[in-house]
């Protein structure tokens, strides 16, 4: 830095000098490693040749950005500049998410519908949402897809420590108009559970098109059934085989429907009115769902039954109970 | 100036990039020893406080730098077997606490089995059972005449004896008394699931069905109801039928006979009915029409809402049917006439109107538009 200062023409002259200095640096030692280089079955420890970033290392080392997650909550705290030492942990040898102080537990928030301002407990006003999205961003929670909490369940993969996942159900359009601009905004992704027979009903519901535009842009769509019926509810004068017929097209059309215009797998159903009972659950199943979300209040651990999930459904509250309400550990000493 | 400053420009860049790689160089890199060995002392002092898991840490990440030493490599040994050991003791207090009834304390000591031993197969099995509700897969069964448990446990399983599974299954306290269109779940008997499913269930183990869980159930959707009820009314007072109706259609999903949301669907389909007609948006109009007409069966308490929802769309009938008319196209007057007919034949002058339609190009003489 001083030779730079020294032989310059002034401190443009200078920086310029230096920040190409790095960028050659970076390129001569990408083809070198990258970073001074330690590596193990269970780490890489490599001191950084020039700054970088969490996204930068994870796409490198552990083959996904996606996965930054991994190395900075390995190195707390850190900033990934030129000379630091970075561990980047090479197995997942926490996937329940397990710690002397607790479990790590995920908190589902359940949103329906948005507007300017609201005055019914299923509606949240833009303003209220921003603040809280700001909420999620500023205490470090990281949005995860469902695919994500998915594999928490099966104890296949780890997530963030601070994982939350966003739920929108019944379709309104409010969610692409309002939400999905302001989940963008701030880097969030949400999983839209909608009823096939509301897509491009009214004016308020949302369309295919909008559908696909939030599936490509990262977010995911699943099932909330095809009318929104209650699926425990035989009607008046059904018989029992009727009735049998028609929860299993609830489930297999709306799949059916889903899987069709979104070019996709869905594999996730939210309960209408959050009703199941032991025969339904077996209906779900058989259809081919892995994932079953009530309105039953609480946040996941990893032992949580997948079909039989529990969510927070979120108002317009104050942030202090908001942030109560979306703990991501539940404390208990395991020793 | 500038011609001067331009090469020693470039030079200052080759001098950078000498001295910041070779600066980037001197890491951890040129002299391992030293970290690692501070990984190392960090470790133990991890493992001198009881902290295993932590430790275990340590030292791979000491190994991850000096992989060779022998010290450190018999240090992880030692701990890991130390993790799997008290791994294991805490699966077999789990094991205690749990046929002890002690369901919360087996849950943690299993939890703390996993976290020392990821890998601890019967901790993990029992913390991702213990929580299911199991026996999803169940056949239906409605009570016919003259059946009894034991027929169709005999008629299931080809085991009369299975009545007893049934009945705990069922959670039915007297087994002898079973009524006529009553439901009993038939749980598929396979591998284990039997006694699974029809044991009693231990109390506070939430895998069985038990009354807790469905009150909980039921609780939680009268919530989603009274939500959906709630906006449904707000959406009305504001005028934005098209929320209202959403929301009460909901609401009629879940309560088919909900009186209130049955009342308040029909207003909004009325209201909305005649705000769409009124902005020339006629075939909507129809549809919001129609849909409150069909609540005119097996809906005692919506019967004036109703009425005045037909009068709505009659009034509208009667009247387009004169515009068109008196615009000399009595084809289409015509058609809105029919429509009033079929609902009400005795509906004011349509009989008259339809005739005069029928038989004459030119509006009739005196008609009143109303």
């Amino acid at each position: 830095m001083a030779t730079a200062h020294a032989h310059g023409s002034g401190p443009q002259r200078g920086a310029f000098g230096l920040g190409l200095a790095l960028a050659l640096c970076l390129v001569a030692g990408a083809t070198l490693g990258g970073c001074g280089l330690y590596r193990s079955d269970d780490y890489i420890i490599c001191q950084l040749k020039s700054d970088t970033t969490s996204e930068a290392l994870a796409e490198r080392f552990l083959q996904d950005p996606r996965r930054s997650w991994v190395i900075e909550e390995a190195n707390p705290g850190a900033v990934f500049q030129k000379g630091k030492t970075v561990i980047i942990p090479l197995q997942d040898d926490n996937r329940a998410g397990l710690f002397r102080e607790g479990f790590q537990v995920v908190p589902i928030l359940c949103y329906h519908r948005f507007a300017a301002a609201c005055r019914s407990a299923l509606c949240v006003s833009e303003s209220a949402f921003r603040a809280q999205l700001a909420y999620l961003k500023e205490n470090g929670y990281r949005t995860i897809r469902l695919e994500d909490l998915y594999a928490f369940l099966s104890y296949r993969r780890a997530i963030p420590l601070r994982s939350v996942v966003i739920t929108i159900d019944d379709g309104y359009r409010s969610s692409y108009d309002t939400a999905f601009p302001l989940l963008k905004e701030y880097g969030f992704t949400a999983t839209l559970f909608i009823y096939t027979d509301f897509v491009e009903a009214t004016p308020l519901s949302i369309s295919w098109d909008q559908l696909r535009e939030m599936k490509a842009a990262g977010f995911e769509v699943a099932s909330h059934s095809v009318s929104h019926c209650d699926l425990t509810m035989r009607q008046a004068g059904e018989s029992e085989t009727a009735y049998e017929a028609r929860i299993m097209g609830e489930l297999t059309a709306s799949k059916a429907i889903l899987d069709r215009e979104l070019q996709q797998d869905t594999r996730f159903l939210a309960y209408p009115f959050s009703k199941y009972d032991r025969w339904v659950l077996g209906q779900v199943e058989a259809a081919g769902y892995d994932l079953g979300l009530t309105l039953e209040r609480g946040a996941i651990p990893f032992f949580a039954d997948p079909l039989v999930l529990k969510r927070i459904t979120v108002q317009e509250e104050g942030l202090h109970d908001f942030g109560r309400r979306i703990s991501t550990l539940t404390p208990v000493l395991l020793e | 100036m500038k011609t001067i400053l331009r090469p020693l420009g470039i030079g200052l860049v080759m001098v950078l990039l000498a001295a910041g790689c070779a600066a980037a160089g001197q890491s951890v890199g040129e002299d391992p020893a030293g970290p690692a060995q501070a990984y190392y002392a960090e470790g133990q002092a991890q493992e001198a406080a009881g902290h295993v898991v932590e430790a275990a840490r340590m030292y791979k990440l000491a190994l991850t730098l000096t992989p060779g030493s022998s010290e450190i490599v018999s240090a992880l040994e030692h701990v890991e077997s130390r993790r799997r050991q008290m791994a294991e003791e805490r699966y077999q207090i789990g094991e205690r606490d749990y046929a002890a009834g002690r369901f919360l304390e087996s849950k943690i000591a299993y939890l703390a089995a996993l976290r020392l031993w990821p890998e601890h197969a019967g901790a993990l099995e029992r913390l991702r059972s213990r929580e299911k509700i199991t026996a999803v897969h169940q056949t239906r069964h409605v009570v016919q005449k003259g059946e009894t448990l034991t027929n169709i446990a005999e008629k299931y399983y080809g085991d009369y004896k299975k009545f007893k599974l049934l009945a705990a299954y069922n959670q039915l306290a007297d087994p002898t008394r079973i009524k006529i269109g009553q439901l009993i779940l038939i749980p598929a008997v396979g591998a284990g699931t039997a006694t699974a499913a029809g044991g009693p269930a231990p109390a506070g183990d939430d895998r069985h069905f038990t009354a807790t869980v469905e009150a909980r159930i039921f609780e939680t959707a009268q919530i989603q109801v009274a939500n959906y009820r709630n906006d449904g009314q707000e959406m009305l007072q504001a005028g934005d039928y098209e929320a209202a109706i959403v929301s009460f259609g909901k609401v009629l999903k879940a309560v088919p006979k909900d009186t209130k949301a049955r009342l308040a669907i029909v207003r909004a389909h009325d209201a909305y009915g005649r705000q769409l007609w009124d902005r020339q948006e006629i075939e909507p109009a129809r549809k919001q029409f129609q849909a409150c007409l069909a609540f005119r069966e097996g809906c005692r308490s919506c019967g004036k809402a109703v009425a005045a929802c037909e009068n709505s769309y009659k009034t509208r009938l009667y009247n387009r049917g004169i515009v068109f008319f008196k615009a000399g196209d009595a084809a289409a007057a015509l058609g809105e006439w029919e429509i009033l007919q079929a609902m009400d034949p005795g509906y004011r002058n349509v009989q008259g109107y339809i005739r005069k339609a029928k038989t004459m190009d030119a509006p009739p003489a005196g008609m009143d538009n109303q």
